[in-house]
């Protein structure tokens, strides 16, 4: 056995180690993996982390200042006041603009008249310490702390934020990752933040576009609708903003909110922003009333919860117990030390019946290929943040960086001892190489098996989750149909001399790379990964997709209904049909690798309302048509306000302007996006 | 600008120099720099703090006197590079151009050749000269085995051996990094100008 003192002078020699660069490399951090011991701990001995429920505000706690209602500095463009470092200083607000429509808007529940508000929560992002192991170091970790809970007490994961379809959220975030203002942190920098929530469908000046920042010391509004999309009208093959009928396969399930920052997402990410947003609606408690899946708020014999995220992070440290993070690591920080929910390798009791995981894979560069230890098949009954419309039982399933499943294990029958294992083999951050079902296993989870068998209904291959027809069991699930799909556009994700590109070029937030038009019909996306054998999954923000093939094969089982994220291995190309409904843009499509994506493997996508008169027969074809879809001179987007100016002006200005150089764009009534002013493409 | 060690004004403090460099004093300096700033986990600490030459044949060492409390933008070159390399060093005296009276000042451009044979101070001179003789803005070479970990250190390698023997294979992005805030990035470097400015800007930050 490994001592930590020994582990500590090992570590220290490696780290000053830079005369041999190569020990320096592969020892630089704490090597844990299959026999090792890290700081001493003996795997799976300390408990799993469930995170707690974000607390929603009411009464006096309410947000002040009220969403939507900001003091503001007079004229046109009128700034917030300045900001004290406090959360009442929301200098980036929730746009007006967005609640117009009688069935869901701010102020109403579609399904609960009574309710005449959006329910708000606070979330805090500070830094705090953690400990990744019972007497561990005392980690500095970045977290989301509920803005009721004392100074200090944030986690990583986050608190779970419980949403309800149809009933609109407000979630205030405030930044207090200053270097000298309220909530210090230890990298002694200011940290800008933005937070995505991963697989939503809100509108766009709150979907935490990578540069409309969260500045440190500030405050950022984020209204989340909780909406499905609507159906397309198939005489028109328009899909309406108001009026119509909800797209019931596309309520949302199984989100996760993260960090998005542009230029420090990896870091962010890594450090420990990120949580999951659950909603919950009337299907659900149905198939809960049923048996189908464990009651939503049920407790087991343990005082545990039958509904449980596992957010999988493979973490990497320096000898001290700090987190190991390399900024000019382009490939992918690929970790050596297995977490779930921020402890390493945890052990959680279980009883012989059924319970529900929200399996998320939030790490920066691996994959996984989970599995049982027992080989006893799971069922999936999600994928990414959509509830399927049949069950689908599987031995494995593969989760690519940000992906998720949502996941019924049964423990009936099941040994004392049941181990969650990785058999996916990655060797570095490129991506993962093989599955070695006999070889390699990273064990990432024990369930402590006990008592006897609960009688309950079983999940099965088949069983119905969710069809099309909302609560009518019988209702067939909604595809994109063939013929809705009235464009096709084609990225290619690729690396041009040590920088990487999206069909050949690199990213510009205020340039768009597509522009749909919003609610018409469906698009068919060719993402293409062009090789060199990095993996490249491929996320979307507004909407998911249906993955229709990769590489000419229909995908696995459980991806061929609603993804928000294609893992394209090396040379890989995937066919995804996708409708892009309800909100204007702009929103990113881009790679998960965090670290590609930091360094700006990204598009932006800003679906845009049809021109002219509605009713005209649809033109499938026209300047946006096949490559010239990407046609600079009719894509680009800038904002109607005065930054471009600043823009202009800051580069001979002193330190400590820097904050005009933020986007302060989406969110203010008088600095939109105007889509008439399309052009500025810069080069 | 910049503090700079005084030039070497004869070839006997020179050699002195050399000897000392390749002796234990700068294996000593090295390793208290190490220790000292081990703990806070820079990512400077990763740098290799080796002897360099600029275009003006001043030796310096790559981290005590080039990246130190600095925000530098780093890239790899060679001048003997056909069209890629030109472009992009064109593309950073446009950057250089928009940044203004901050190059020199706080911000500081550094191009690393990576023929360090080839490319002797003098000719590195002459480089720079043609692409306008900007202030702030060093050209660099050295010891070839030195200067190739440095550019691993800097991220500018590919995992592909084949891909990464190719020098023009590392030209297209620069790396970012503000030494006093520990904020590092890459960028590519023929993004949209005025947004890899502002985030050249905004990672310079004093805080």
């Amino acid at each position: 056995m490994v001592s930590r003192r020994t582990m500590l002078k090992w570590g220290a020699a490696t780290g000053a180690g830079l005369l041999f660069p190569i020990a320096y490399r592969q020892g630089r951090a704490l090597a844990q993996t299959k026999s090792g011991l890290f700081f001493g701990y003996q795997p799976f001995t300390q408990p799993l982390f469930i995170p707690e429920v974000l607390t929603p505000l009411t009464g006096r706690d309410r947000l002040f200042p009220a969403p939507g209602a900001y003091p503001r500095n007079p004229g046109p463009n009128g700034r917030p006041r300045t900001p004290t470092g406090n959360c009442n200083d929301v200098t980036h607000g929730i746009a007006p603009e967005f609640g117009h429509c009688p069935e869901w808007n701010r102020f109403n529940r579609g399904f609960s008249p009574g309710n005449t508000h959006e329910q708000e929560f606070e979330l805090v992002t500070e830094e705090t310490t953690h400990r990744f192991v019972p007497g561990g170091p005392d980690t500095p970790v970045l977290t989301y702390r509920d803005g009721t809970k004392a100074a200090g007490s944030g986690t990583t994961p986050g608190p779970t934020i419980v949403a309800e379809y149809l009933a609109p959220v407000v979630l205030r975030n405030c930044n207090q990752l200053t270097r000298n203002r309220t909530g210090v942190n230890s990298t002694n920098h200011d940290i800008e933040t933005s937070i995505h929530l991963h697989g939503s469908h809100s509108p766009a000046h709150a979907d935490g576009y990578p540069d409309f920042y969260v500045l440190a010391g500030e405050a950022r509004d984020y209204f989340y609708p909780n909406i499905a999309p609507k159906v397309t009208d198939p005489g028109t093959l328009m899909a309406p903003v108001c009026g119509g009928e909800f797209d019931t396969t596309w309520i949302p399930s199984t989100l996760w909110y993260h960090d998005h920052a542009m230029d420090i997402t990896g870091f962010n990410t890594s450090h420990g922003l990120a949580g999951f947003y659950l909603v919950f609606d009337d299907r659900q408690r149905q198939l809960a009333d049923r048996g189908v899946i464990p009651q939503i708020d049920g407790r087991d014999a343990f005082g545990n919860p039958l509904d449980i995220g596992l957010a999988l992070v493979d973490q990497r440290f320096n000898a001290d117990g700090t987190l190991f993070y390399d900024f000019l690591d382009h490939n992918g920080r690929l970790g050596n030390v297995f977490t779930v929910n921020g402890v390493v390798q945890p052990k959680h009791k279980v009883e012989r019946r059924k319970y529900r995981f929200r399996f998320l894979n939030a790490s920066g560069a691996r994959i996984y290929e989970i599995r049982l230890s027992t080989r006893r098949k799971m069922c999936i009954i999600g994928t990414d943040s959509w509830l399927l419309p049949r069950a689908i039982e599987v031995e494995s399933f593969q989760l690519a960086q940000g992906q998720r499943h949502d996941v019924i294990i049964d423990f009936r029958g099941a040994p004392d001892e049941v181990f969650v294992e990785n058999i996916l083999v990655q060797e570095d951050g490129r991506g993962a190489k093989e599955v070695d079902p006999n070889k390699e296993r990273d064990l990432l989870l024990k369930f402590e098996v006990s008592g006897p068998d609960s009688v309950e209904p079983r999940c099965e291959e088949g069983t119905v989750i969710r069809g099309f027809a909302g609560l009518d069991p019988d209702g067939q699930f909604s595809f994109h149909r063939g013929e809705e799909v009235l464009a096709t556009r084609r990225f290619q994700f690729d690396r041009s001399l040590g920088a990487w590109t999206v069909n050949n070029r690199f990213f510009n937030p205020r340039r768009a790379d597509a522009v749909p038009v919003l609610g018409r019909g469906a698009e068919r996306w060719i993402f293409e990964n062009g090789g060199g054998g990095w993996w490249h999954p491929i996320h979307t923000h507004l909407e998911g997709f249906q993955i229709k093939t990769v590489n000419g094969q229909p995908p696995r089982r459980e991806r061929q209904f609603n993804s928000d994220l294609v893992a394209l291995e090396g040379g890989f190309e995937a066919e995804v049909f996708v409708k892009w409904r309800t909100f204007t843009g702009p929103y990113v499509f881009h790679c998960h690798a965090v670290e590609h994506e930091d360094m700006r493997m990204m598009g932006v996508n800003d679906p845009t309302p049809a021109q002219g008169d509605p009713s005209r027969p649809i033109d499938a074809t026209g300047p946006l048509d096949g490559e010239t879809r990407i046609d600079p001179v009719v894509s680009g987007v800038v904002p109607d306000c005065t930054e471009l100016e600043e823009e202009q002006r800051i580069f001979f200005d002193a330190v400590g302007d820097v904050e005009k150089l933020e986007d302060r764009g989406v969110g203010f009534p008088e600095c939109r996006f105007d889509l008439g002013l399309r052009g500025n493409q810069g080069r | 600008m910049i503090s700079m060690p005084k030039v070497a004004r004869s070839s006997l403090l020179l050699a002195l120099f050399f000897l000392g460099a390749a002796c234990s004093i700068a294996f000593s300096a090295f390793m208290d720099r190490h220790e000292q700033r081990g703990a806070t986990h820079k990512q400077s600490d990763r740098f290799s703090n080796i002897l360099l030459y600029t275009q003006h044949g001043q030796p310096v060492r790559f981290y005590d006197d080039l990246v130190k409390d600095k925000t530098v933008i780093i890239n790899v070159t060679y001048t003997a590079c056909g069209d890629i390399c030109p472009a992009s060093t064109a593309e950073l005296a446009k950057v250089h151009e928009l940044l203004g009276p901050r190059m020199g000042r706080d911000i500081v451009m550094l191009s690393l050749s990576i023929d360090p044979v080839a490319d002797t101070p003098e000719r590195l001179k002459q480089y720079w000269e043609a692409f306008g003789a900007k202030p702030g803005w060093l050209f660099l070479t050295g010891k070839p085995a030195e200067v190739d970990r440095l550019r691993r250190e800097l991220g500018a390698y590919d995992l592909d051996p084949l891909i990464d023997a190719n020098p023009t294979q590392h030209a297209g992005f620069i790396t970012v990094g503000n030494d006093r805030t520990n904020r590092w990035a890459a960028l590519p470097l023929l993004m949209h100008r005025p947004q890899l400015v502002g985030t050249i800007l905004r990672m310079s930050r004093r805080t």
